[in-house]
């Protein structure tokens, strides 16, 4: 049980609250994986869209923008 | 609203953040609301944190882009998901100037992704006609939990303007999700009678009653009533459609109390309802009513029952253990119903009926007085109380009439006059004579 919730802390970068325990191991270790396909989706999907607009930036603006995007 | 109904709540809107089925959290059910509630903001706050110096770096680029072009590209090439994160990085205004020049769809897109907790500030500029155009948007795509989460933070005159042309079934799938507890009350109060009627005929016909339930148990108890009486006040048809649910899903906890709010008409009406005369039904009543401590609610609606029925709930009550029987009498004290409790325990098996009585030793002088007041108050009480005690062992009547004379004098006066006064006094038998002492 100690190293499901452990694991769901690590996946969430933070704490998991208490009292998770009625879940047993195989629920929290559900809502775990869940949230580790929630964020790879998400940082696809942000990835995708960043790309997608840097493309679209017109000349002028290129530079700048990228130089506080990437330094 | 009632645990079960805001855990189902909490994990739809948790199924929702994880792009999952609700079936995918049977596990989660398991948890209090408040826990799924809690593990919910949890994981919306890792999202959020994902990918954070790259966001604030995009939040920082967009201030060098004209804001006309920044709301062009955030429509056109980033999309709703990036836009929802960007946006709580933002300075208020500048998200609220470029939220200003976004069309209502693509902003309800964005919401779907925003957490209203963290966009407080920027809701909270953004003008009503926008918030009303994007509300509708959300209503008519059936985005209710999004909707839902977000009427907390709008001003009551969006939400109102919002629902204005809400159908009955969008309403209830709305509330169902509401988060903030005065606005259930504002929403109920904003509502005629004839719209509640709507959503309560909304409920039976589209098997919505989960929601319509958790809006009735949400609002306070001045709109509970309301709402409780408008609901009692429908069809044959349509309670029974309620109470059918509310036996499925357990939810007898949510609705006895409503019926202790129901005028007399409307609870004489639940009370001659078939569905609840069932033995199966009776025995769930009563088990309920022991387990939750909701025995003043059951009682007044006991005394509409027909006779069979009654003697079922009597029945089942017997099988109760003592701490139960105990809620009863205390029940019967506190809210003035002793006539009812007399109707239960007329219609007990001998020995539950002298226990009852017997029990009654065992409660403070305050009960014993309420219970002589509560069996003088009519001859044919008195006839019926006096009944019940000789129809009981005589160690437990000879306990209860030894506590009667051993009462303060004054509150043995006071009682004797009030006999006297309704010309019962000579009918009192054993209980007179215990007054008298």
């Amino acid at each position: 049980m100690d190293s499901a919730i452990n694991a769901l802390s690590k996946e969430l970068g933070h704490a998991a609250p208490e009292g998770l325990e009625p879940m047993g191991a195989d629920g929290i270790e559900r809502i775990t994986a869940l949230v580790a396909e929630a964020k790879t989706a998400q940082a696809t999907a942000l990835d995708a869209a960043i790309h997608k607009g840097l493309d679209a930036v017109p000349m002028l603006l290129r530079r700048p923008v990228k130089k506080i995007l990437f330094g | 609203m009632s645990e079960q109904l805001a855990v189902q709540a909490e994990i739809e809107k948790l199924s929702r953040l994880l792009d999952t089925d609700a079936d995918q959290l049977e596990s989660v059910r398991q948890l209090p609301a408040s826990t799924i509630h809690e593990l919910s903001a949890g994981i919306s706050q890792t999202l959020h944190d994902a990918g954070k110096d790259k966001l604030q770096r995009i939040a920082a680029a967009s201030k060098i882009v004209p804001a006309p072009m920044a709301a062009a590209f955030a429509q056109r090439y980033f999309g709703p998901l990036l836009c929802a994160r960007v946006a709580v990085m933002l300075d208020p205004g500048k998200a609220t100037d470029l939220a200003k020049r976004l069309p209502a769809p693509f902003l309800a897109q964005v919401s779907l992704h925003l957490d209203p907790r963290r966009a407080e500030r920027i809701i909270a500029k953004i003008p009503d006609d926008l918030v009303v155009a994007v509300a509708r948007e959300l209503i008519s795509a059936r985005e209710f939990i999004t909707m839902g989460r977000f009427v907390g933070y709008v001003s009551l005159n969006a939400m109102l303007r919002a629902i204005e042309h809400a159908t009955a079934e969008e309403l209830l799938r709305v509330a169902f999700f509401v988060e903030t507890q005065e606005r259930f009350d504002e929403l109920a109060a904003a509502l005629p009678d004839d719209r509640i009627g709507a959503l309560i005929r909304a409920a039976a016909a589209d098997g919505l009653w989960v929601e319509a339930l958790s809006l009735i148990d949400a609002v306070g108890p001045e709109s509970r009533a309301r709402i409780a009486n408008i609901a009692g006040a429908q069809d044959n048809e349509v309670l029974t459609s309620m109470a059918s649910t509310v036996h499925e899903l357990h939810l007898y906890e949510v609705i006895l109390p409503l019926v202790t709010m129901m005028d007399t008409d409307n609870r004489k009406r639940l009370a001659e309802l078939p569905f609840l005369h069932q033995p199966e039904v009776l025995t769930a009543i009563v088990a309920t009513a022991g387990a939750h401590g909701l025995w003043a609610d059951l009682l007044p609606l006991a005394d509409m029952l027909p006779e069979d029925a009654l003697a079922r709930v009597a029945a089942a009550a017997a099988e109760m253990p003592t701490d139960v029987l105990e809620s009863i009498i205390n029940a019967a004290h506190e809210h003035q119903q002793w006539p009812a409790l007399l109707s239960v325990a007329e219609r007990m098996d001998d020995k539950t009926r002298s226990e009852l009585i017997g029990l009654m030793d065992t409660f403070p002088n305050e009960v014993i007085i309420g219970f002589v007041e509560g069996a003088t108050v009519s001859p044919e009480l008195v006839d019926r109380a006096l009944a019940l005690l000789d129809s009981a062992r005589s160690e437990h009547v000879d306990r209860v009439l030894e506590r009667v004379s051993t009462l303060d004098s004054s509150a043995r006066e006071l009682l004797t006059a009030r006999a006297n006064e309704i010309g019962v006094l000579d009918r009192l038998g054993p209980l007179g004579a215990a007054l008298k002492a």
